[in-house]
């Protein structure tokens, strides 16, 4: 019967998940809420901390900063939260362990564009001349309130907001040029780097407003014993290293 | 001139039937599965599984689709849509075909539509819907007409009055029909010929009057439902007729029957039972039984009269009315009257 | 948030569901027609292709689209002619995500009405000389008529709530994508809490009002 040979293979759906699961040296992983455009940087530099403290496992999860927020505001199991700006870490400080909260890293705005644009602009100004539309994080998203920060500075904001295509974080901007669905889009230097087909057509110069400036701190009352130590790691001589090599900048005076 | 020559195998049965009449009223009979039903469809074109040659009226029609047949059928549950009054229903059928539409009156009229024409067609009774779907298969003018049991679901009384529409039909408006049935004495009352239909084959066609009662119908008759049913054995044989008699002695006169074998059970209807308060003169019926009335039981605004004669028990069927006029009473003496012809041979 | 902006998100939503739902109208009704009557190897697998953006996470739907829609595929490319622009990330990729998503709830709707139709009274409508149009229009489609409507409203509401398929093609640009649900979410990721709760409001009185009028039309039909 059909239902008999259905039992067989139903239950190897339920077992086999759990079955593949490899031993835990830990119960518990190391749990990190973390920016969005830390991915590459932080996917490289776990395995020095974990090196470094034999039995710990860094997971983490690469949303916004501003998803990210809400979701440790509503009570998410993290035990660090790697932030793109300030302003979301302030957003849950009562969260957070305030002796564990400092600044990291820092960054610089950036546009990209598609690889077959006809006439690539060399400035976002030389945008309202142009046609296409431009993909950048929601205004929420550090990304995108970083990017729109700097065009209202430069009058260009009022012009260009009819174009601006509104994404979830800003890789989700750069997926957009990358796939050719839209020409340009404001991201960070740093995700200009590990672009593979969208072009870097122009850097915000070192010191230009807005400072781009990442904060980190531990959730209090966090599970995992490294929490503290983790976030700590973040300012160290080890990390900092790695952030140079992908372009950041260390937070800066 | 009509023909068909059919061939059908599906479901464990196979259907291979074929038959030509001139006559404007003519009737398939048969019991049920006996394949009539099917052969009805197939020549109004809605049967592609059924092979073979349709004429009708001089036409062929088995290479043409069902619209073009211009056949009109009246299936056994009327199939009126359901969505569409009863006028809408009749002008759907008059401006079905391209051309000058055509009226809906003459049919409204001969069958009493009037008071349902604004009724929906899903609010109509079983008899109702009957004429009405007569009506709307005529009202697009076809050249001829398929009825499947036309009278089925029409209660008695008013197949008195509907019975007459039917006959004159070919007559009156020149469309010559052909009407399915498994009722003998609705072929015998609608029809000059009869095709008589068994497990998928003709086995006997011709007038019903000669076919009625024959051996190929043996079988078909207990669809008589009589409500007088007798063992007899055969006593006497004389020219036009034949005497038998029940196991309780009581004799009865039956008419001959054309190439037939003894019967072994005859069958008569409540209705062809007639009662007497005084032995009857003068009367042709050869059949005049004394009795005592045991019961009545009113049914439909008839009368049911249980009767206890020569040993056995009748059931006789007669008018509220005549009833009463008889001053019938249970417990008081009667006389049945059964004509030698309403005596059929039952299997 | 403004009134304006409200009745401005509240619009579009309605404007996108609306024209996708006269999108599929058509189509819909002639494939549930088609699954119903007719008999052919493969119908199954037919229908359940056509069934599934219900069954799918409108997410791989909405990637699904993400690849047929792109300016370097046929479709994308004909559409971006058709345009004058790219389709990805306009009003009308909004329409087509919620066209595609709520095109199998018209097509079971119309299937089921079709299929309770007996074919008994089409055969009678043959015989009495009627078109195959004809038969279609005055017999097969009247009595079809309440299921399909059903269909019809399943598929606006659907239409109307759509958001994963939407969010990948069409993205969340205010004024010219920013659907209802689309406009929830974004509310909801920049902490304007407030404003998210009063779409989510709107939302649930444009619910009650969509069925609301579906009852009174099919109250109508009720015999």
């Amino acid at each position: 019967m059909r239902l008999n040979r259905c039992w067989p293979l139903l239950l190897g759906l339920v077992v086999a998940p759990g079955a593949c699961r490899r031993e835990e040296p830990h119960a518990a992983p190391l749990s990190v809420a973390t920016a969005a455009s830390l991915r590459e940087l932080v996917e490289r530099a776990a395995p020095l901390f974990e090196r470094a403290h034999p039995g710990t496992r860094v997971q983490p999860s690469f949303e916004a900063s501003s998803t990210l927020a809400r979701q440790i505001a509503a009570g998410a199991a993290f035990d660090a939260f790697l932030s793109a700006d300030a302003e979301n870490v302030e957003r849950v400080r009562d969260r957070l362990d305030a002796a564990t909260v400092a600044p990291f890293l820092s960054n610089r705005l950036a546009l990209v564009g598609r690889p077959n644009l006809p006439a690539p602009p060399a400035d976002p100004a030389a945008l309202r001349a142009l046609p296409g539309k431009i993909a950048v994080a929601g205004p929420a998203v550090p990304a995108g309130k970083y990017a729109r920060a700097w065009m209202r500075a430069r009058g260009l904001l009022s012009d260009l907001e009819p174009r601006l295509v509104n994404t979830d974080h800003v890789r989700a901007a750069l997926a957009l040029v990358e796939s050719d669905t839209v020409d340009f889009a404001f991201v960070y230097a740093t995700d200009a780097r590990v672009a593979k087909r969208a072009r870097l057509l122009w850097t915000a110069p070192p010191g230009e407003d807005p400072s781009i400036v990442y904060v980190a701190g531990a959730v209090r009352g966090a599970r995992h014993p490294q929490a503290a130590a983790f976030v700590r790691w973040l300012t160290g001589p080890e990390f900092q290293a790695e952030a140079r090599a992908l372009g950041f900048s260390p937070p800066g005076p | 001139m009509n023909a068909f020559d059919l061939r059908a195998r599906y479901g464990g049965f196979s259907l291979e039937a074929a038959a030509s009449w001139d006559a404007p009223a003519a009737a398939l009979f048969g019991a049920s599965g006996s394949g009539k039903t099917t052969i009805l469809e197939a020549l109004a074109g809605l049967r592609p599984e059924v092979a073979g040659a349709v004429q009708l009226r001089g036409r062929r029609l088995d290479d043409r689709p069902a619209r073009e047949r211009r056949v009109g059928w009246v299936p056994q549950d009327a199939s009126l849509f359901p969505h569409l009054t009863v006028r809408q229903n009749l002008e759907f059928a008059a401006t079905a075909r391209p051309g000058a539409p055509r009226g809906i009156d003459d049919a409204t009229e001969a069958l009493e539509l009037g008071p349902l024409l604004d009724r929906r067609a899903s609010a109509l009774s079983g008899g109702e819907r009957q004429r009405a779907a007569l009506a709307r298969a005529l009202a697009s003018r076809p050249d001829f007409l398929l009825l499947d049991e036309p009278l089925a679901s029409i209660d008695r009384p008013l197949r008195v009055r509907v019975l007459p529409f039917l006959q004159a039909i070919p007559a009156c408006l020149g469309i010559p029909f052909l009407l399915v049935s498994h009722d003998p004495l609705e072929v015998q009352a609608l029809a000059t010929h009869a095709i008589v239909l068994e497990r998928g084959r003709v086995v006997a066609s011709g007038s019903p009057r000669s076919l009625f009662p024959s051996a190929a119908l043996f079988g078909s008759l207990d669809a008589l439902q009589a409500e007088n049913v007798f063992e007899v054995a055969v006593v006497d044989t004389h020219p036009g007729g034949l005497r038998v008699r029940t196991p309780a002695g009581l004799e009865l006169e039956m008419a001959a029957l054309a190439g037939f074998p003894a019967p072994r059970r005859v069958a008569v209807r409540a209705e062809e039972v007639l009662l007497a308060t005084r032995p009857p003169e003068g009367l042709s019926a050869q059949n005049v039984l004394a009795g005592v009335l045991e019961a009545l039981e009113p049914h439909e605004g008839q009368v049911l009269a249980r009767v206890r004669s020569g040993g056995e028990r009748w059931t006789a069927r007669v008018t509220a009315r005549a009833a009463e006029r008889l001053g019938l009473a249970p417990g008081g003496p009667v006389y049945l009257v059964i004509k030698a012809h309403a005596i059929l041979p039952a299997a | 948030m403004s009134a304006a902006d409200l009745a401005g998100i509240t619009l579009l939503t309605l404007r996108v569901g609306l024209v996708a739902t006269l999108l599929i109208l058509v189509p819909g009704v002639a494939t549930g027609w088609v699954l119903a009557r007719a008999r052919f190897p493969g119908l199954s697998l037919v229908r359940a292709t056509i069934l599934l953006p219900m069954v799918l996470p409108p997410v791989a739907v909405g990637l699904f689209l993400l690849e047929l829609l792109a300016r370097s595929f046929p479709v994308g490319a004909a559409l971006q002619r058709l345009l004058g622009e790219p389709v990805l990330l306009t009003w009308w990729a909004a329409v087509i995500a919620s066209a595609v998503m709520s095109f199998p709830l018209l097509v079971l709707g119309a299937e089921q009405g079709f299929a309770a139709v007996p074919r008994r009274l089409e055969q009678v409508a043959a015989t009495l000389g009627a078109s195959r149009a004809r038969i279609f229009l005055r017999v097969t489609l009247p009595l079809a008529a309440r299921a399909i409507l059903y269909g019809l409203v399943f598929a606006f509401a659907r239409g109307l709530g759509e958001f994963g398929a939407t969010t990948l093609v069409a993205g969340r640009i205010p004024g010219k994508t920013e659907t209802l649900a689309l406009a929830i979410y974004g509310r909801i990721e920049e902490f304007r809490d407030r404003d998210a709760a009063l779409l989510s409001l709107i939302s649930v009185l444009l619910a009650f009002s969509i069925t609301a009028l579906a009852e009174t039309c099919l109250r109508g039909r009720r015999r």
